[in-house]
């Protein structure tokens, strides 16, 4: 590219005297100015006096995008980035008004894609022959790829300046080389200058000092890095403790970036000793306490699980599946509180009791108390609680239940024993009165046999309610424990014989007697007044609860040496249910109705049968009829 | 042998077998004509077999008790009116109360004298036959 016909660059005219060999010389010396110029990565320009671009090398075109040919002629502010238009016209007016021979400066250009490149123009006044002005003359070279790191290195300054923590370069020697204003205001320092060149050693104690160059230097030349705390001594003494993290750097100097750690240690030892008496509390008290993570199922349980239920370290981390597993079958509802067992990981307040097995396979009976924690989103997710022991509680409670249960049973019993047993005393009295009354008033008018009759009738009336008397006393006597068997060898087929014909009984329940004794002569030894309550209150029962005509058996016989007494009927039988309770005080079937009787004398009966060392047993269902077994050793 | 006088036949239901005889033989005694039952059922047959003018009936009876052949009587057309005396030991009220709700027209606690008794019969013949 030949230079315009404008351009500054200093002609060569052709030098008088020159030998014209020489020109071919200068032809391709200026081709070779022209050319180096041209291959240039700077710019090469000059100006006129105005501003105007006359000359551009190509590297103008490659570092603005603009063609040398557009640009010339131009003004060079232009292409200037806005804010430094001014500036630039200021930096060449000295050259201008001759007060410098050059300057250099450093200013934005536009780009023809719309950005900016920094550029540092190197520049001086061209002169025209006579010594006049006539333009300037200078390079531009691209420097935006130093301004930005130089810009990101300001601002990494601007950073270290105003971050917390403290960052500090040290040389080889451990001398600091630069402090960041944090680092030098957390040793209580005024500026970098009083650290400044002074060794690392003297802002920490001896035996830091000591420690550091043993242990952490250690580490730092091994691993090139060291994280950790220390403690720092500040300008006036005082220590603090300091996060420190140290790299080494490839010409053995070091980055330290420290931080003041007191507040943050502060809160942990706050918080670890809240949590160390809160563990203390958690397993001193006789209480299980429990923690559920209610997204996983996770439980862990305290060191006070171990005495409730026998859990085995290992045990104390479990899942809520594997507790529930422990709790009795029967509680498994109740505990969940729902129908779903595992919806207790769903409900905001816990509170149960129930069984757990221990380990010896025995059950406990425990309250569980718990309460939900909730996130943010308002979704449990996390149940804290304890559990209690409450066996003796609960059994103290479950015993008072069943002894109130029995004082109302028995209360009832009574009331109704005084109601029966009035009926059984009245009903004979009833009939004694009234025959003496009648035999009185009618005694004029009712012959020999009818006097002989109502005599007979008053009689047993009397003799009835002797024996109901005696009954009444007896079970005084049994429950006093005063019942003594006077056992006396008896002919039993006699025995028998005699009770089938006592006037407890009436003429049409004699009637329907069947006696067998086999042997006949059957000889037992047996208290004979003990041996009348039984069999009387048996066959009593036996025509009570039948049909007025079905028949009663009464067989004796003799199996194995012991003596067998058996009374069967065919009447309304005695309930599974009820045959376990038959023989307790005042206890009367739940099918009996309105048929009297006082709930005393199966309990006399079985009193009477122990008293004899013999058992008694029964063979029922409703409505087939009852068989009972009385079996007297010999 | 006469028809007996149904106006003044008195049925006695009862299952202990002196008091049932001696309520037989005062009734006879003041010329009353009375039949017997040792319980509920054969009493009901009973009644509705002679259509007796008055019903004395003990309530605590085995099978069908006092209580269950009064119900039956109520319920039966031809025996409803026929006014049913109780006799009861029980000094509970209770059974009183049931049967004076099922419609028994008075009662005789056990034990009683025979002037009660006659006087009772003699009340409840009267208004029957009125």
């Amino acid at each position: 590219m030949p230079f315009p016909p404008t351009s500054l660059q200093p002609r060569r005219p052709g030098r008088p005297g020159r030998p014209r060999k020489l020109r071919p010389f200068v032809v391709d010396k200026d081709n070779v100015y022209e050319t180096v110029v041209e291959e240039l990565k700077c710019v090469v320009f000059k100006t006129d006096t105005e501003g105007r671009w006359l000359y551009l090398s190509r590297a103008w075109t490659d570092i603005t995008g603009y063609s040398v040919a557009q640009s010339t002629g131009q003004m060079l502010t232009k292409f200037l980035y806005p804010e430094d238009q001014d500036r630039v016209m200021d930096l060449f007016q000295p050259l201008i008004e001759r007060s410098k021979e050059d300057c250099r400066h450093e200013v934005r250009y536009l780009t023809r894609r719309g950005g900016f490149r920094w550029l540092e123009c190197h520049a001086r006044l061209a002169l025209d022959q006579e010594g006049q002005p006539d333009g300037i003359i200078g390079t531009l070279t691209d420097i935006t790829d130093r301004k930005l790191v130089e810009l990101q290195n300001r601002n990494l300054i601007l950073a270290q300046e105003c971050t917390a923590d403290g960052i500090a370069l040290l040389n080889e020697l451990g001398e600091y080389t630069y402090l960041n204003q944090a680092h030098v205001k957390m040793f209580g320092y005024e500026s970098a200058e009083d650290l400044l060149g002074k060794t690392w050693r003297e802002i920490y104690h001896p035996d830091e000092v000591a420690r550091i160059e043993e242990k952490v230097f250690a580490a730092l030349t091994a691993n090139g890095s060291w994280t950790g705390s220390a403690t720092a001594k500040r300008l006036d003494g005082s220590t603090f403790p300091e996060e420190l993290s140290l790299t080494l750097l490839p010409n053995g100097g070091l980055v330290c970036i420290c931080r003041d750690a007191t507040e943050k240690v502060g809160a942990a030892e706050a918080l670890n000793a809240s949590e160390a008496r809160w563990q203390v509390a958690v397993e001193s008290i006789r209480d299980g306490v429990w923690d559920a993570d209610l997204t996983t199922g996770a439980v862990h349980l305290s060191q006070g699980w171990k005495a409730l239920l026998g859990l085995s370290d290992d045990q104390l981390t479990t899942t809520w599946a594997e507790l529930s597993a422990l709790m009795h079958p029967d509680d498994v509802k109740d505990a969940a509180q729902t129908d779903d067992p595992h919806c207790i990981l769903k409900t905001v307040q816990y509170d149960a009791e129930h069984r757990m097995r221990t380990a010896d396979g025995t059950y406990r009976w425990l309250l569980v108390r718990g309460k939900a924690l909730f996130n943010d989103a308002g979704q449990p997710v996390r149940m804290l609680g304890t559990a209690a022991d409450i066996s003796d509680r609960r059994q103290v409670h479950q015993q008072l239940l069943a002894n109130l249960a029995r004082e109302k049973e028995l209360s009832e019993m009574r009331s109704q024993f005084v109601s029966m047993a009035s009926h059984e005393l009245r009903t004979p009295l009833a009939a004694l009165t009234l025959t003496l009354e009648f035999l009185a008033s009618y005694s004029t008018r009712i012959d020999a046999t009818a006097l002989e009759k109502g005599l007979a009738s008053a009689n047993d009336s009397a003799r009835r309610l002797s024996s109901i008397v005696d009954d009444l006393l007896l079970l005084d006597r049994v429950n006093q424990g005063q019942l003594n068997c006077a056992a006396v060898p008896v002919n039993l087929a006699d025995q028998i014989a005699m009770l089938a014909s006592d006037p407890y009984f009436n003429d049409a329940q004699r009637k329907r007697f069947v006696i067998t004794c086999n042997p006949p002569g059957l000889q037992a030894r047996l208290d004979p007044q003990l041996l009348r309550y039984m069999l009387l209150n048996l066959l009593s029962n036996a025509c009570k609860y039948s049909a007025d005509d079905a028949p009663v058996m009464l067989r004796a016989s003799q199996v194995s040496g012991a003596v067998v007494l058996e009374v069967e009927d065919s009447g309304i039988g005695i309930s599974k249910a009820d045959q376990d309770r038959i023989y307790s005080l005042f206890f009367r079937g739940g099918n009996v109705g309105t048929t009297p009787g006082t709930g005393l004398g199966l309990m006399v009966v079985k009193r009477c049968v122990e008293a004899h060392c013999g058992t008694i047993t029964l063979r029922s269902s409703a409505g087939q009829g009852t068989c009972f077994t009385i079996t007297i050793p010999s | 042998m006469p028809p007996p006088d149904l106006s003044r036949t008195v049925l006695i239901v009862e299952d202990n077998n002196v008091i049932r005889e001696q309520i037989v033989a005062i009734l006879e005694m003041n010329g009353y004509t009375a039949m017997a039952a040792a319980n509920g059922s054969d009493g009901l047959r009973l009644a509705c077999q002679f259509r007796p003018a008055l019903i004395i009936s003990d309530v605590m009876m085995p099978e069908c008790n006092g209580l269950d052949m009064l119900r039956d009587i109520r319920q039966n057309p031809e025996l409803d009116h026929t006014p049913v005396v109780l006799l009861s030991a029980l000094i509970a009220t209770d059974d009183i109360r049931k049967g004076l709700e099922l419609g028994a027209a008075d009662y005789l606690i056990k034990p009683f004298r025979i002037t009660d008794l006659l006087q009772v019969v003699g009340r409840h013949l009267q208004s029957s036959s009125r």
